[in-house]
């Protein structure tokens, strides 16, 4: 069995509050003068500019998911991670975070985008139950911001984030992993795309593909939930979001989402929510239900139940 | 049990040999390379009149005239693995893949490799530089079997050769570029079973081998290069130690980082000139591709009974190896 023992997020400082479709605040690493005078004309140039790097972002969500439960970063015996917007495409995010948290030990990045916890959980659910470790970090981090150009409108739904979950297969407290499920739609067209050294190219009309391939993919798994279900609907948009519940017939649950106040964090959009609502979401529900949906096409859910 | 059913690899046609080297005016000589690094030729996806002209000052601009991409290659070493296995792409429920040089970050190189072959597979990048070949191979060698699909193809492909800033004579001498692809099962024995797999990393030193996002290779070749002969000499003591390893009939093949260091890690633990197995000096460094590559290229050579031993490693810095065993 594996357990999620803890969640973290951390986010940049500078916050841009132009509203839209719900969309409040987003967080940057670019400086908002560079944004407003410049725009990311020079695509190269927001890595030059930023105040800090997805690396440091995840660095700092880890240091402050193993803190908050008292756990020494040498307890660590596993790093998987993965950034869709790297400073350097070698070595892996999870070897760069790990030099910062003087990690010695396996290490290595999985990466499907906006699905990156679904795709963690589902794989270390998947391994054979004596080769997951005691204590493992999975983390998503990502600045999406510089490789936005400033001109779209789209821009103004994209923010960045990094998250971690700390993971246990013996601890037995948090939340008890029950059922994952994560798939990639390869032959579905999408209009998702980060290309190394250029523009996100996105339509938002993804969205509405996206959030049928999460409806789809939970409805034919037939899953029972248990008592009051603390659901994370994948955080698309806020039409996604409200109606979500519906589309999947659930119906004993409290809706969470962070939404409106981060827009989307590639793969670690839903995982902040965990983060930041966690106390929330443990002490009010019987059970978690963590969506996640991104550039593949993929998406997936996590189902877990609460541990007393 | 774990088995590798089939193999296929892919390098691009475009040779840059010592002679083109030391034409580029650039401190190189190929007495030099030879000595120095063991590599005779490497191949690159970049037209070589583009190198010569430009030295790739701008490795962003150089992504507009490769003649193959990362991409390209992979789909090429995919379809001869599954072409070789007697499998359709449409037979394929996980496609893994690893690559140094991406041209795309979202969706990753796996889902448009899946996408690319047809194949409407779970598609994700499992990625650790130089050694995933271990790392493919102890990662789904961790699953319950029961949890993956009856064929998985695993895609290493790399093209560094775009990345190289070609007036630094040492980087231009090791890197070329290419791809290799195999197809994995637990529900079918295939010509290799998987004995022993590990993957580990000392990420304190991730420093030592770099490719910014929008520039150079860079590395601390020294410090590598003496890392990578202990750390090699030491994980195939280890499998010498565990297994009935007998370098008469066993084969070894390592990292492809170049034919010096290769030549020091076999001379340790001498194992004969015919069975290490070594695609270096014609090919040059792959990064990940060129150990899974030298396999694919001595595939008819394995004979029954037979252990094939990879150790092999690279950035992060991360190591790895994996025993197979001829059926």
């Amino acid at each position: 069995m594996v357990y999620i023992l803890n969640a973290s997020s951390a986010y940049p400082k500078n916050i841009i509050d132009t509203d839209y479709q719900g969309i409040k605040e987003r967080r940057t690493v670019l400086p908002l003068d560079y944004i407003a005078l410049d725009k990311n004309k020079d695509i190269s140039q927001a890595k030059k500019v930023s105040i800090t790097t997805p690396t440091d972002l995840a660095v700092e969500s880890i240091l402050k998911n193993i803190s908050e439960l008292n756990i020494a970063k040498e307890e660590i015996e596993l790093l998987i991670g993965e950034s869709s917007t790297p400073d350097q495409v070698t070595p892996g995010e999870s070897h760069r975070v790990g030099a910062k948290l003087e990690h010695i030990g396996p290490a290595f990045d999985i990466a499907s985008s906006g699905t990156a916890f679904t795709l963690f959980l589902d794989t270390l659910n998947s391994w054979r139950e004596e080769l997951v470790p005691n204590y493992a970090i999975c983390f998503s981090t990502n600045t999406p911001t510089q490789y936005l150009d400033f001109n779209h409108d789209f821009s103004n739904i994209f923010g960045d984030a990094a998250c971690s979950f700390l993971i246990s297969k013996n601890k037995q407290k948090g939340f008890k992993v029950i059922e994952t499920n994560y798939k990639s739609f390869p032959l579905e067209e999408l209009e998702f795309n980060i290309p190394v050294n250029d523009y996100m190219s996105f339509n938002p009309r993804s969205l509405e593909k996206l959030k049928k391939l999460s409806i789809d993919l939970f409805t034919k798994s037939k899953l029972k939930t248990k008592g009051k279900t603390a659901l994370i609907a994948p955080q698309l948009s806020i039409e996604t979001i409200e109606t979500f519940a519906s589309d999947i017939s659930l119906t004993n649950y409290n809706n969470y989402t962070n939404f409106s106040n981060t827009g989307n964090t590639l793969g670690s959009s839903g995982a902040t929510v965990l983060a930041d609502n966690w106390k929330e979401i443990f002490d009010n529900n019987d059970s978690l239900l963590l969506f996640q949906a991104g550039s593949g096409p993929s998406c997936g859910y996590v189902y877990c139940e609460k541990v007393e | 049990m774990l088995h590798l059913l089939e193999m296929g690899s892919c390098h691009p046609n475009n040779i840059i040999s010592n002679e083109f080297l030391e034409d580029l005016d650039i401190g190189s000589s190929a007495e030099w390379v030879v000595d120095r690094i063991g590599i005779e030729n490497r191949r690159s996806t970049l037209p070589v009149d583009y190198i010569k002209k430009t030295k790739n000052a701008n490795p962003t601009d150089s992504m507009k005239y490769v003649e193959m991409t990362p991409e390209e290659m992979g789909i090429n070493a995919a379809n001869d693995a599954i072409k070789k296995a007697g499998i359709n792409a449409s037979d394929i429920g996980m496609v893994i893949c690893n690559t140094c040089t991406p041209f795309s970050l979202a969706p990753t190189t796996a889902q448009n490799i899946a996408k690319a072959l047809k194949a409407d597979a779970k598609a994700f990048d499992v990625y650790s530089a130089c050694p995933a070949f271990a790392l493919h191979v102890d990662f789904l060698n961790k699953f319950k079997e029961e949890k993956l699909p009856e064929y998985i193809l695993c895609v290493l492909t790399s093209a560094i050769s775009q990345k190289v800033d070609y007036n630094n004579k040492s980087d231009s001498a090791i890197w070329g570029d290419g791809a290799a692809a195999w197809i994995m099962s637990t529900k079918h024995v295939g010509k290799l079973s998987v004995m022993h797999t590990s993957f580990n990393a000392k990420t304190t030193r991730s420093h030592a081998v770099t490719i910014d996002t929008f520039g150079h290779f860079a590395q601390d070749g020294r410090a590598v290069r003496d890392f990578s002969v202990r750390q090699t000499v030491r994980m195939i003591k280890e499998i010498e130690g565990k297994f009935d390893i007998d370098w008469n009939r066993d084969s070894f093949i390592g990292h492809q980082a170049n034919g010096t260091m290769l030549q020091s890690i076999v001379n340790n633990r001498k194992i004969p000139a015919e069975n290490h197995w070594h695609n270096v000096r014609q090919i040059g460094n792959q990064a990940a591709a060129g150990s899974a590559a030298v396999l694919s290229a001595h595939w008819d050579k394995i004979e029954t009974g037979q252990h094939v031993v990879v150790a092999v490693l690279g950035a992060g810095l991360s190591w790895g190896s994996i025993v197979f065993k001829a059926n």
